[in-house]
């Protein structure tokens, strides 16, 4: 059983759902600022 | 922590075909019990591989004179020693233990992004390959053979170097995409799946130690990543970033690679730092001393490690009003070091001491680590500085930081949890040799190098004058002691697993947290019903 399945185990399907969805907008929100850093730091020394 | 099994009973193990058998059960696996696992063991087995290498530098250093291997090669064996133990057996290893432990201490039912989890260990096998393979190559006669640059990869020589320097970039790529899925998934988690009634303050310290570790890597690993992608360029597409004849600057380089390479120690000291209070609180039989003022140390070294990089580049022409900055924030760092030195100390003060392998193991890193903060106050002193630097003082220095950390109290953890994952107790007499031949071979192995290193001798070097000949014997001798504390290791882990006395839900009296609530081993779906923590 995977996650997805365990996070709707009949104790809170509501709450669980709800933690699911914020779990991928986090996931999301933290890979863009990864991204972000990343192209920051090539574009501060771009050569033109 | 008191908390309310009525809404929590942990279930029982749920096996029953939800997953499938083999290795294909380990290449699908979600669960992060199984990614943990495999974390740990692709650690131990790049920590045997860079051991290796390091064993036959040692090996050619044990007397002046080539004997074993070309300059060439040395040049391979000491970068790879470096690239695979920070990337392939530090960081691994503190990821499976955060992929076993946070969602049982912390009472969630898994890691918040299981599907990434499974994602983030398997990019490590084929970056694993892809750094190491250009040696092996080499070895055969084909190829130039792996990066030869120093683990620091300094420009021009980075620039210049075969094409084992790109199968590092392109390595050292996936490694950092690895970590990088593996903090996201860490931060989600703790932000996110904590049980009921869990504050951040009443999360146990090891989550704070890896939120401020996943923390730091996602801030230095696209840095990182966007420099070895500069590198990448200057080698094949004519820029000239690093290159001074193209009008670059090679200076740069050691910017950002510091900018990575100093928190990187954080990196690999604050997961410990989280762990070791679990163990000195069980062993001591006595609550965690300073709880807050350790949280606060976290993010103090943290903060302040991001901003101290450059007292690694003292003697790169630096400004000096630079010096002074990077001098002192650099010393400000062992004030939140020291917060947590005396809080450990003060937690086992009075305590009723046992001394059980983690015990020892969590002190012998307490002691050892200690050693290796005063002689970085040493290296932070910018006058002092180009005196120790590049020479074998700071080689001891910093296997003086990262040794106890990263291996000791890595091993401490692993003995401590080592009950709950396999369901058995470890043999404590096999635990204490380890332990003992680890504190013999370890230091007769790095003390000597201080002293060679204050009379003059410098890093990276296969061949060196006659009157370090003595240092250096005793320096080989040491690391082959230390080689063998490994194997006793690898052979207690193997015990253990396949059987021993078995261990009960709380294996150390004096343990606490909902890890040693639920059975040992623990089930392979910990926490189905949330805990809910009063």
């Amino acid at each position: 059983m995977a996650l997805i399945d365990m996070q709707n185990n009949g104790f809170d399907a509501k709450e669980w759902d709800k933690r699911k969805r914020d779990n991928k907008r986090l996931g999301y929100i933290f890979g863009v600022i990864v991204l972000a850093i990343f192209l920051g730091s090539i574009w501060k020394y771009r050569p033109f | 922590m008191a908390h309310d099994m009525a809404h929590g009973a942990p279930q029982a193990d749920s096996h029953g075909g939800h997953y499938s058998g083999g290795f294909v059960r380990w290449l699908e696996t979600t669960n992060h019990k199984d990614i943990g696992i495999m974390y740990l063991i692709f650690g131990i087995v790049m920590l045997l591989v860079g051991g290796g290498m390091i064993l036959t530098v040692r090996l050619e250093l044990f007397q002046p004179g080539l004997q074993f291997v070309q300059p060439e090669l040395f040049n391979q064996l000491i970068t790879l020693h470096g690239l695979v133990m920070v990337f392939g057996f530090a960081m691994p290893a503190a990821t499976g233990l955060a992929n076993y432990m946070l969602p049982m201490m912390i009472g969630a039912p898994d890691m918040a992004l299981p599907r990434l989890n499974n994602w983030g260990f398997w990019i490590l096998p084929p970056a694993a390959i892809m750094l190491t393979l250009p040696f092996f190559l080499g070895l055969m006669g084909v190829g130039p053979g792996a990066v030869d640059t120093g683990w620091t990869l300094y420009a021009p020589l980075s620039i210049q170097s075969g094409w084992g320097m790109d199968f590092a970039i392109f390595a050292i790529h996936m490694l950092g995409v690895s970590s990088i899925l593996g903090s996201i998934n860490v931060i989600v988690t703790i932000l996110n799946m904590r049980a009921p009634g869990m504050t951040l303050m009443k999360m146990p310290l090891f989550a704070h130690g890896f939120l401020m570790t996943a923390v730091l890597l996602i801030t230095i690993m696209p840095v990182f990543a966007g420099g070895v992608t500069m590198v990448l360029m200057d080698r094949h597409f004519d820029t000239h970033f690093f290159n001074a004849a193209g009008g670059g600057d090679p200076v740069l380089w050691q910017h950002i690679f510091w900018f990575m390479g100093h928190p990187e120690v954080y990196v690999l000291l604050l997961p410990i730092a989280g762990a070791l209070p679990h163990v000195f609180s069980a062993f001591a039989r006595k609550p965690i001393y300073g709880y807050k003022a350790q949280v606060y140390s976290f993010w103090a070294i943290a903060g302040l490690g991001l901003i101290v990089w450059a007292h690694h580049m003292f003697t790169s022409g630096m400004s000096f009003g630079s010096q002074i900055y990077f001098m002192y924030i650099t010393m400000a760092i062992s004030f939140p070091l020291a917060v947590l030195f005396f809080c450990w100390i003060a937690t086992i003060w009075k305590g009723s001491m046992t001394f059980e392998t983690p015990m020892l193991f969590a002190l012998g890193s307490l002691v050892l680590f200690g050693w290796g903060g005063v002689t970085g106050l040493a290296l932070s002193d910018a006058a002092a500085d180009p005196q120790y630097h590049n020479a074998y003082f700071m080689v001891a220095h910093f296997h003086y930081a990262f040794y106890p950390t990263a291996v000791m109290g890595a091993m401490a953890a692993i003995y401590y949890w080592l009950p709950k994952w396999t369901g058995h107790m470890l043999n404590e007499t096999l635990g204490k040799w380890h332990f003992w031949v680890t504190i013999v071979g370890f230091n007769l192995t790095f003390i000597p190098q201080f002293f060679a290193g204050l009379a003059g001798m410098p890093r990276r070097i296969p061949d060196y004058p006659l009157m370090f000949a003595e240092w250096n014997m005793l320096s080989s001798i040491g690391a082959l002691i230390l080689g063998v504390s490994h194997l006793i290791f690898v052979y207690n882990i193997i015990q253990t697993v396949r059987g021993g006395k078995k261990a009960e839900a709380k294996a150390w009296e004096g343990a606490e947290g909902l890890e040693w609530t639920v059975p040992s081993p623990a089930p392979y779906h910990t926490f189905e019903t949330p805990p809910v923590i009063k």
